[in-house]
């Protein structure tokens, strides 16, 4: 017939939470909006930094050698292959040699050269590379179906292929502009969730002598030792080896992104920090109005023989509870926010990161404790013959 | 007096609030199982007597003992700690936890004590006459039904000695004599014994013995005066 | 560094010797003397086990022992649980009759034994004079156990043991000082272990079942299968062996039944009484939630050991155009036979390859940086072993330039004029191939 300690605790404090039913729904809801906007600052921005990370490691390159005047179309997904200002290009043969110059440094590199194709009327957006390279850089890349063997074989972007109906094994012709048709047929169909799924990869030869561009790519693609600031170095190394190019780091391909994460955590950091305090001063102001009303019965409890500290126990735990609770419906709050603020700022969906549900709670508990300090220390000190006397 | 008979002894006991002297060197002895009544007008120094026997307050001159127990000599958690195991309070004001059912209300008291027990509060509800009632919250409840969860309350956990300031000052003469006659037989079956402070002549009479104070003095006591009239 | 592991050891020696020493029922005094004289006897006779045995022996002998007592500690927590009280006299008689062999054994076994881990840790590396390092030891362990035991005196609250706490305590300060050493550390190859384990079962299980392997699964489903193989599975299986007997301990704490208070009349009385025992219980519990705090330090301590290792630069090579790299023996101030590791890194188009070549023993071994499990991490060099910076695990100098687990894959090599010639070929192919394979079974998570 014993009841356990935690279970009265639990049964007392919630009768008297339920007393004061407006008062205890305030808190909750302080403390719950609190923690939501934490708990949203940190899933956009774990959410976004993966994002980026995402990008650049789909990329698989830390270097990117540019023609001067070439336009880069990468990493901003509704342009994928369009409006080249100014075509320009690079020599496969200079660009070879300035890479092998630098020795260690270089890891591993593609060459790739993008240029449209005709496939019956149809312009097509095809990218010229070695397979061989692809496969060391973009190991992850799985085609269904095989990776070309022959010259005459090519991969095809999964929506790319579904737009022209393609599967693997199917023959697809392509135009040059040189005029010259190609017989080709399909090894492989690649999704990657990024730009590539609405591309059509041939040989690189091929597509340099199916459009007169031969010893020309468009697009250098190198993966450099990135210890300890090299990049830069062999950035610029690259740079004066090879005239009419630029290296960028393709770190700054995510860079707008994150610019714009920065920013909006900054906002979200601030609103955080102001709500955060608010949340706890309005906490203390409820608790410590509950605190006096309840001087009476906490000078009972006292009289009847609880030590201070039980006293105050009995008060920490309503205050716990609050926040557990408020940080659970912060939780959820919070994870309605991220999404907004993400599909409105970054126009993607946040993932759901288990992390949030131990982030909430503790920001939550810590508000509810925080700001229950005060009314603590004069539960406390109450004096029970003062709290009694005073009718 | 053989020592173990006694269940409170005070010697000079004193208490002053700056330059108020509520209470000046009381020698008191009482014998377990009394009842002793506390008359007087309001600041006569009363209330503060119940303080020092209950354990609530600290005496500034002279010593009080408390079922063997010398209470200047405690901590402040070893107070709350004899507060718990020998004393058992009822107030005028029925001073009862306002979001607590009448049954929570005394398994409080058991808490505080050591662990609850369901059974044995609402056993004791019973005994006081509200078995009926247990789920009731104190406003659900008439003055004198309180002060009954109150004395349940008071005894749940055994006190030795059983302080009531004023336990019958809100209630008309039908709940008064039910309370007063309710203490009576629980102290017959417990025997604990009761301190009671009241201005009231009639409550005193249920009493085995009443001292009347007056500016922190005690100015009668019936022991030395001879029988009540 | 060594200092202040040296430090941290008398410490926990310390509160070792404080806690065998408050539970004990004999005289203080008399106690005192029993744990000195174990501590000291097992310091002084790990010493000529160091100087008999060669390499890593006697430190797997060791980590031998403590894996046993890891492995008692289970079973005694588990079978104290199964015969909690209540179950037959006979049960009872047994645990009285255990406890009273725990209590005279404790004093002696774990004195000694962490006597000999202090010796092995501090005086492993045969550079030092052993002798001056235990003689050291000694003194410290017994001035910095005065010291602690003079603070834990003046704390307010004293715990209780019970003979099954007092081992959980004692074993856990036992392992959280083998943690100081990565070769003596428990928790490290206990994970390697367990995820060796549900590997090799699962493949065992497949290839009766005659599932097809890796290749022909779809990545979702090797995804999911490949947690199995992964190093978590290990680390978190590892664990909860690891603390299997605090929870174990606690368990059967909070089932020690109450006492009996039906004969009690009065409720007060009995609810007093009631409220005592549960107070002990918990009371109780104080020794299990230290013992956890340090097993959970001592798995931090594992998984982010305090120790520097050896790890050079790769020096960059070329290839001759024949096609071999020679690496003279010695040339200026490097020195291949000085017995530290040298790496080197050669690169063919976009591989780069890195090697390392030390000699152990009396031969050269020439090794890939990379072994045929882990990602290519790369190896660092600890006292008498390298150390596999993915997996974690030490590899003793002797097994070096063999093949299979997390060995460094060796590279064949001949060696003339003082030179080593290792044909590029074969380098970039085994390369390769190695790091071909181990960048795919991690499952596309790094």
């Amino acid at each position: 017939m014993i009841m356990k300690r935690i279970q009265w605790i639990i049964r007392v404090v919630m009768a008297s939470l339920r007393f004061r039913t407006g008062r205890s729904l305030l808190l909750l809801a302080v403390i719950a909006m609190a923690s939501s906007l934490a708990v949203a600052l940190g899933m956009v921005t774990v959410s976004m930094e993966r994002r980026i990370s995402d990008e650049v490691r789909k990329y698989g390159a830390n270097l990117l050698l540019l023609p001067e005047s070439g336009r880069m179309d990468l990493g901003s997904g509704a342009l994928a292959f369009g409006t080249l200002a100014e075509p320009a290009w690079l020599d496969a043969t200079a660009v070879e040699r300035a890479l092998a110059g630098q020795g260690g440094r270089i890891r591993g590199y593609s060459l790739h050269l993008r240029e449209p194709l005709l496939s019956g009327r149809v312009e097509l957006p095809v990218e010229g590379v070695r397979f061989d390279q692809i496969r060391r850089m973009l190991p992850w890349w799985e085609p269904v179906g095989r990776w070309p063997a022959v010259e005459s074989e090519v991969v095809i972007g999964a929506d790319l292929a579904r737009r022209l109906s393609l599967k693997a094994g199917d023959r697809i012709d392509l135009t040059g502009s040189a005029g010259v048709t190609a017989p080709m047929t399909v090894a492989g169909v690649v999704r990657t969730g990024g730009d590539e799924d609405r591309l059509l990869f041939i040989d690189l030869s091929r597509l340099q002598a199916l459009s007169g561009l031969e010893g020309r790519v468009s697009q250098v693609r190198v993966l450099a030792d990135a210890r300890s600031g090299l990049l830069p170095l062999t950035a610029a190394a690259l740079e004066s080896a090879l005239p009419g190019a630029r290296a960028r780091e393709v770190r700054q391909v995510a860079q707008t992104s994150a610019t714009l994460l920065k920013k909006v955590q900054l906002l979200m950091i601030l609103v955080t920090l102001v709500v955060l305090a608010a949340s706890g001063a309005s906490v203390t102001g409820t608790m410590s109005t509950t605190v006096l009303e309840r001087g009476r019965e906490i000078g009972l409890i006292k009289a009847m023989g609880a030590t201070r500290l039980g006293t105050v126990l009995l008060f920490a735990t309503e205050a716990c509870l609050l926040g557990v609770t408020g940080g659970l419906a912060g939780c959820g709050a919070g994870v309605v926010l991220a999404e907004a603020v993400s599909r409105s700022v970054f126009s993607v969906s946040t993932e759901f990161t288990p992390l949030a549900l131990p982030l909430a709670v503790t920001v939550g508990l810590l508000i509810a404790l925080a700001g229950s300090v005060g009314p603590m220390l004069s539960v406390y000190r109450l004096d029970p013959v003062k709290s009694l006397r005073g009718e | 007096m053989e020592e173990t008979q006694v269940i409170i002894r005070t010697e000079q006991l004193g208490r002053r609030y700056g330059a108020i002297t509520a209470l000046t060197s009381l020698d008191l002895v009482v014998e377990k199982g009394d009842w002793l009544t506390v008359m007087g007008h309001s600041g006569s120094g009363k209330s503060t007597l119940l303080n020092l026997l209950g354990g609530l307050d600290r005496p500034t001159e002279g010593t009080v003992q408390v079922a063997g127990q010398d209470l200047s000599g405690l901590s402040e958690n070893e107070l709350a700690r004899f507060r718990r195991e020998q004393i058992g309070i009822i107030f005028q004001q029925h001073h009862l936890i306002p979001y607590l059912t009448a049954l929570e209300n005394v398994m409080m008291a058991q808490y505080i004590h050591s662990v609850v027990d369901e059974v044995e509060a609402r056993g004791a509800l019973e005994r006081v006459g509200m078995g009926h009632r247990l789920r009731n919250r104190p406003g659900e409840l008439s003055g004198g039904e309180q002060q009954r969860v109150c004395i349940a309350r008071a005894i749940i956990n055994s006190p030795a000695l059983l302080l009531a300031d004023e336990p019958t000052g809100n209630l008309d003469g039908g709940a008064t004599r039910m309370v007063l006659e309710l203490l009576r037989e629980l102290r017959a079956e417990e025997g604990f014994s009761i301190v009671l402070v009241t201005h009231n002549q009639e409550v005193a009479a249920w009493g085995d013995r009443t001292i009347q104070m007056d500016d922190g003095l005690v100015i009668r006591d019936d022991l030395v005066g001879g029988t009540p009239a | 560094m060594i200092l202040r592991s040296a430090l941290s050891l008398a410490l926990l020696w310390g509160l070792l010797s404080c806690c065998l020493l408050a539970a004990g029922e004999t005289g203080r005094l008399r106690r005192r003397i029993v744990l000195a004289f174990s501590f000291t006897a097992g310091a002084v006779g790990m010493l000529p086990l160091l100087a008999s045995m060669p390499g890593d022996l006697p430190f797997a002998l060791l980590r031998m022992f403590i894996a046993a007592l890891l492995l008692a500690m289970v079973l005694v927590s588990s079978a104290a649980l199964l015969s909690a009280p209540g179950r037959g006299v006979r049960s009872t008689i047994w645990r009285e009759r255990c406890a009273g062999w725990g209590r005279k054994m404790a004093p002696v076994l774990f004195p000694a034994l962490n006597g000999a881990l202090a010796t092995a840790i501090l005086a492993g590396s045969p550079s030092t004079s052993r002798l001056t390092v235990v003689a050291v030891t000694v003194v410290t362990a017994f001035l910095v156990a005065s010291l602690v035991d003079l603070l834990i005196n003046m704390l307010p609250y004293r715990p209780r043991f019970t003979t099954l706490t007092l081992f959980l305590l004692a074993s856990s300060l036992l392992f959280c000082s083998a943690a100081f050493s990565p070769r003596l550390d428990l928790f490290a190859p206990l994970s390697m272990k367990i995820m060796k384990f549900t590997h090799d079962f699962l493949h065992q299980f497949m290839e009766s079942m005659l599932l097809p392997d890796h290749l022909f699964i779809n990545p979702p489903t090797w995804n999911f299968v490949g947690f199995f193989f992964s190093q978590e599975i290990g680390f978190w299986g590892a664990l909860l062996l690891w603390f299997a007997p605090v929870l174990l301990v606690c368990l059967v704490v909070s089932r020690t039944p109450l006492p009996s208070v039906a004969h009690v009349r009065q409720g007060a009385r009995r609810r007093s009484l009631i409220a005592a025992a549960l107070r002990e219980r918990r009371g109780l519990l104080i020794i299990p939630a230290v013992a956890a705090l340090v097993l959970a330090f001592s798995v931090y301590r594992s998984q982010f050991p305090d120790v520097l290792y050896w790890d050079p630069a790769p020096i960059a090579v070329e290839a001759t155009p024949a096609g071999d790299i020679a690496i003279p023996l010695k040339q200026g101030e490097l020195d291949l036979r000085d017995g530290k590791l040298h790496k080197f890194s050669y690169s063919q188009g976009s591989t780069l390859v890195r090697f390392f070549v030390l000699e152990r023993g009396d031969a050269v071994v020439v090794a890939l940086d990379a072994c045929a499990i882990c990602p290519p991490d790369g190896y660092g060099q600890g006292e008498g072993s390298v150390f596999c910076y993915y997996c974690k695990t030490l590899i003793p100098l002797e097994t070096v330039g063999r093949p299979g687990g997390c060995n460094p894959v060796p590279v064949p090599f001949t060696s003339s004029d003082q030179t080593l010639r290792i044909s590029t070929l074969q380098l970039v192919n085994l390369w390769n191939s190695t790091v071909q394979v181990t960048t795919k079974n991690a499952g596309g998570k790094r």
